[in-house]
């Protein structure tokens, strides 16, 4: 029944190991690292012992993604629970984590009381209209290590930018993504663009998805960030590049993605 | 020491030997991708024979063949990722001897492409069908088991996958 017919006559007994499960805890580590948070604590850690024990090791826990989970149906308030459950995991050793729509106001804030060395947060719009501006601000301010951040579908405000204005000091990257249209008046187009110009000096990493920026929240951001080494425009359609611009980008910027660039590799 | 004097930038060959005796000759310039096979090349073993102790002749054959095509320069990335995706078409268990060797090889490309592999055969799976994937037996105590089941009391709502493959 568990052989597949192998031909050279192996029998197995319970006390047989499988010789790869002697393979070195790390590349197991590696490998079920790669199933995500849900089937690392649903199937991986109860296949046996020593599956267990590398599902168990904080390491194990430093990257916890639950961000495009698309495995067979789990109510939202477990996948909440099993958020915190790899957060008690992780023994405050998370530096990267990927929460979707089940993430409420409360276990963001359970996250951030828990996560000294995180570095890395990514959020959709619902979890961040749960939060509201103020909650945002609270989350932000208790990552001490934070210095990157991805948001899909969130608008921050110029308060909200002001407000985080220290936390911002030192921030690496800000991945800002727009999947829904909304109406925006010629004066507030380029206020996330000056904002992020105005805060955030040290960045290197920018992904604005269907920003409504135009050609004036751009050059801002290429004056206010000179240490830009990587820049996605895709979808900003309302820059409308010239000579000049390109020029500016093409000498600052070494990895650029133009408005009009395939979306492919967009996740959402 | 004849140390110095193997550092030459010409094209040097390298005969690498599996656990089997078999012998393969191979491009420096090919083979250092391995890390461990650079090392030792810096350290001036390269004259002789590198013994590969721990990859049998079949598992060579496949490291190789990847390490040639990812260092022809004739070959665009779309040709390599075919290459890869086709690469990994094979056992479960020839991957875990790919992945032990390019672990002890130190083959970094190769190793996350095969533990991705072996993770995607994984996926959705139930724990009863990873364990027939891998000839693996329960080793739980019912005291471990009853553990397991209070930590993590959640299930899936919607179907696994069942099958083998």
């Amino acid at each position: 029944m568990n052989t597949k017919g192998k031909g050279d006559g192996e029998i197995m007994s319970t006390l047989q190991i499988p010789p790869w499960l002697e393979l070195p805890k790390g590349i197991w580590a590696n490998i079920l690292h790669r199933l995500g948070a849900v089937e690392i604590l649903l199937t991986a850690q109860k296949v046996c012992t020593t599956w267990r024990r590398v599902c168990k090791n904080p390491s194990m826990w430093r990257v916890i993604d639950m961000w495009n989970y698309d495995g067979p149906y789990i109510q939202p308030y477990h996948l909440e629970e099993m958020c915190r459950h790899a957060i008690v995991r992780s023994q405050g050793e998370v530096v990267d984590i990927r929460l979707s729509f089940f993430a409420t106001k409360e276990l963001l804030f359970y996250v951030a009381e828990r996560s000294r060395k995180l570095k890395k947060l990514s959020i959709t719009w619902y979890c961040y209209s749960k939060l509201q501006r103020e909650g945002f601000i609270k989350v932000v301010q208790k990552l001490p290590s934070l210095e990157e951040l991805s948001l899909i579908d969130a608008t921050i405000t110029a308060k909200a930018f002001e407000a985080l204005e220290r936390s911002w000091s030192w921030f690496k990257s800000l991945e800002l993504k727009k999947i829904s249209s909304i109406t925006k008046s010629s004066d507030e187009i380029n206020e996330e663009a000056l904002a992020i110009a105005q805060s955030l000096p040290a960045l290197r990493r920018l992904q604005l998805i269907r920003n409504y920026m135009t050609n004036e929240g751009l050059q801002a951001i290429l004056d206010g960030c000179p240490n830009l080494v990587s820049l996605d425009l895709r979808g900003c359609f309302y820059v409308r590049l010239d000579k000049v611009l390109s020029s500016k980008i093409s000498r600052q910027i070494k990895d650029v993605k133009l408005p009009h660039d395939s979306m492919e590799g967009f996740e959402f | 020491m004849a140390e110095a004097a193997s550092s030459t930038i010409e094209k040097n060959n390298l005969t690498l030997k599996s656990s089997y005796g078999d012998e393969f000759v191979l491009e420096e310039s090919i083979a250092i991708q391995s890390v461990t096979i650079k090392n030792m090349v810096e350290d001036g073993c390269s004259s002789s024979v590198i013994p590969l102790s721990k990859v049998d002749t079949g598992t060579l054959i496949k490291v190789i063949e990847y390490m040639k095509m990812h260092s022809s320069t004739s070959s665009n990335e779309e040709e390599i990722q075919n290459f890869d995706k086709e690469f990994v078409r094979i056992s479960i268990k020839t991957i875990l001897n790919i992945l032990e060797a390019a672990n002890f090889l130190d083959i970094r490309s190769l190793l996350d492409l095969c533990a991705e592999a072996v993770a995607n055969r994984i996926k959705n799976k139930t724990p009863e069908v990873v364990r027939k994937i891998f000839n693996i037996t329960s080793d739980f105590t019912p005291e471990e088991e009853a553990e397991i089941r209070n930590e993590t009391p959640w299930a899936f709502e919607g179907d696994l996958d069942h099958s083998l493959d």
